[in-house]
């Protein structure tokens, strides 16, 4: 791998008031290099979507709060740099799409206006200029008839094409990083798949790096290169997707994998990882998943894992890996 | 979007009717006779007898109504039992004082209130937002009767900035008569409107887009007039059309504190003084008013709400 674009380190946050905090997200660390998509899944609440409004600093503060580490983009630490410097980042250099199309845009402010102000954020354009950019974004994006949509509103538009909608914004600046926060969990199957080949065209055209946050493992297989797996607000297992999806390490991982449904299966009930994500203040000094865990040993319970690496690019937080891989 | 409005304001002609017929029918289940109302006690049965006739009470009830819709059509509202004018010189006499007073009054307060309520809601649980929190809670407190007597104390009487009572002559006379009711209408209405643009600026920054014109790179300043005021503004904006109606009808109290000849005014004395005509026409006006004021919030909505223009 090239030196990586966005690089993530022991990043933490934290969440309520000073001394009295609960730290949602732990030492959380990765990469991504130019061009290549990283997944990070993870069921709800295991803080994938807080890992994605952090690296935009935009995690609602009070009462967040990022307690250590560093957001580096190409080297440079987003998190030393005043807040005032922030919008000039965000939109321009790492852009964002979020889960909710329906909610996500303006309702008053037509689409075209809404791409466009992403562009003259950034861009030194005329409005002229503008106009035509952002109807080739609309054009880029597959929505028909850019110059009659670029003045609808976006109450008039379906989901499929509002989250087509925010993607045209995303990219209008041509980011270096796209952060997609589940892009296709609230639309239906087939715009889900249109949506994500788009995603797939944009990179290899633009070289973006995407960070992909689903829960749906069936469009990171689709889509990312790497996977990242977050349980309770760490990092538990990160490999190449293929040895994700062939040899997981992570009795956690193997859960996942266990409950997608696949021809294999059928006709038996669907595995289900027993219990539910323990709530944050309950979480004990040893492995967040050691009450659900069907390997768990002695040490799980007190002492916190690290992480083992299975080969040069597969890592896993588990001590149930043979000393013998790791 | 002009179809929407023409259609509006057809809407508005079946409420306008409908306002009339409550009225007229309030009227006349009054107790008590208007020919002795007007003519007093002491008058004879011949004298009560000419009066009905002149009045057309005597017409049957749907007639009457018919010939009140003519009359209110033609803004034909007879003549003031008291006055020597006619009741439609009368009212526009006093109308445009209410008028006035009601638009400087709703400026001034709009003025006031938007900008502590967008303090408010962005400086939340700070100093500033108890400071605004305080202001809204004096508004609401003091009467305005007692604000109004108090500015008058100190504006008026001792500092002798304004004049003390009446409406002014030409036109600067006239804002300078208006300055002193207008402002303590204002700081009363600016309490109400601050407290709820706060609550609907703050509701409007929770919401996804406001975080998505964050992630595109606006500034907070952008973000929250933007993006997050104009859409704060559909609530402000009906919060806006019941405080002038209640402006226009409820600010007898300053009238009578700073003398000013307005439509209040006129109908207080009209009640005390049984002028039936008077009062009849008063409420009719404010009637009006009402579904005037109801019609342009429509309008308003229209050009600001771009999902209503499309339904």
């Amino acid at each position: 791998m090239t030196e990586p674009v966005l690089k993530v380190d022991n990043l933490s946050i934290e969440f309520g008031p000073e001394g009295g905090a609960l730290r949602v997200i732990n030492d959380v660390s990765f990469s991504v290099g130019a061009g290549e998509c990283l997944g990070i899944v993870g069921e709800s609440g295991s803080g994938k979507s807080m890992t994605s409004l952090a690296i935009m600093r935009l995690i609602p503060s009070p009462p967040g709060r990022i307690a250590t580490g560093r957001v580096e983009l190409e080297g440079r630490n987003l998190l030393d740099l005043p807040m005032s410097q922030m919008p000039a980042i965000r939109g321009n250099d790492i852009a964002m799409i979020f889960q909710e199309p329906m909610s996500s845009l303006n309702p008053v402010m037509t689409i075209g206006d809404q791409i466009s102000e992403a562009i003259m954020l950034h861009e030194p354009m005329n409005a002229q200029q503008r106009y035509k950019r952002t109807l080739e974004m609309l054009t880029l994006v597959g929505i028909p008839d850019p110059e009659k949509r670029f003045k609808s509103y976006p109450h008039e538009f379906s989901g499929g094409m509002r989250q087509r909608v925010m993607i045209a914004m995303a990219l209008s600046c041509n980011p270096k990083v796209l952060i997609a926060d589940e892009p296709t969990t609230a639309l239906d199957v087939t715009i889900q798949a249109q949506v994500l080949e788009l995603m797939r065209d944009l990179r290899t055209k633009f070289q973006t790096s995407i960070v992909l946050i689903s829960h749906d493992l069936g469009v990171i297989a689709d889509i990312a290169d790497r996977v990242l797996v977050m349980y309770c607000g760490r990092v538990v297992e990160i490999a190449n997707v293929d040895e994700i999806f062939a040899d997981p390490a992570h009795p956690y991982t193997e859960g996942l994998l266990r409950s997608i449904p696949s021809e294999t299966n059928e006709g038996q009930r669907l595995y289900q990882i027993p219990g539910t994500v323990p709530a944050v203040a309950d979480r004990g000094t040893g492995c967040t998943f050691y009450d659900r865990c069907p390997k768990r040993m002695d040490i799980c319970k007190n002492e916190l894992p690290p992480h083992f690496k299975v080969s040069e690019t597969h890592s896993a937080a588990c001590f149930a890996i043979p000393e013998a891989s790791r | 979007m002009f179809r929407l409005v023409a259609l509006r304001m057809l809407d508005a002609i079946p409420t306008m009717l409908l306002a009339l017929t409550l009225v007229f029918i309030t009227l006349r289940m009054l107790p008590g006779d208007p020919a002795i109302a007007a003519l007093g006690e002491y008058a004879t049965p011949q004298q009560l007898e000419l009066f009905r006739e002149q009045m057309g009470l005597n017409l049957p009830l749907w007639q009457q109504y018919f010939v009140f819709l003519w009359d209110v059509v033609t803004l034909d509202f007879g003549e003031s039992l008291i006055s020597s004018f006619s009741v439609g010189q009368l009212i526009a006499l006093h109308l445009p004082f209410t008028i006035e007073l009601t638009i400087a009054a709703m400026l001034m307060g709009t003025i006031m209130a938007l900008p502590l309520g967008v303090i408010a809601a962005t400086q939340r649980g700070k100093s500033a937002d108890s400071s605004t929190r305080i202001f809204a809670l004096l508004g609401f407190a003091v009467p305005d009767f007692y604000l109004g007597a108090l500015m008058l104390i100190v504006f008026a009487l001792n500092l002798g900035w304004f004049p003390i009572s009446g409406g002014g002559s030409d036109f600067w006379d006239r804002m300078h008569h208006l300055a002193l009711p207008a402002f303590t209408l204002g700081i009363l209405k600016a309490a109400f409107l601050s407290r709820l643009t706060r609550s609907s600026l703050l509701e409007v920054l929770q919401k996804d887009y406001i975080r998505t014109a964050r992630a595109k790179g606006g500034r907070e300043r952008r973000v929250i007039y933007r993006h997050g005021l104009r859409n704060a503004l559909l609530p402000i904006a009906t919060g806006l059309g019941l405080s002038t109606l209640a402006t226009l009808s409820g600010s007898v109290a300053i009238e009578l504190i700073f003398n000013r000849p307005g439509l209040g005014n006129l109908l207080v004395g009209a009640i005390e003084q049984r002028d039936y005509p008077v009062m009849q026409a008063g409420i009719v006006v404010f009637a009006f008013f009402v579904v005037l004021v109801n019609l342009a919030l429509d309008i308003i909505y229209i050009f600001i709400d771009p999902r209503i223009r499309s339904e």
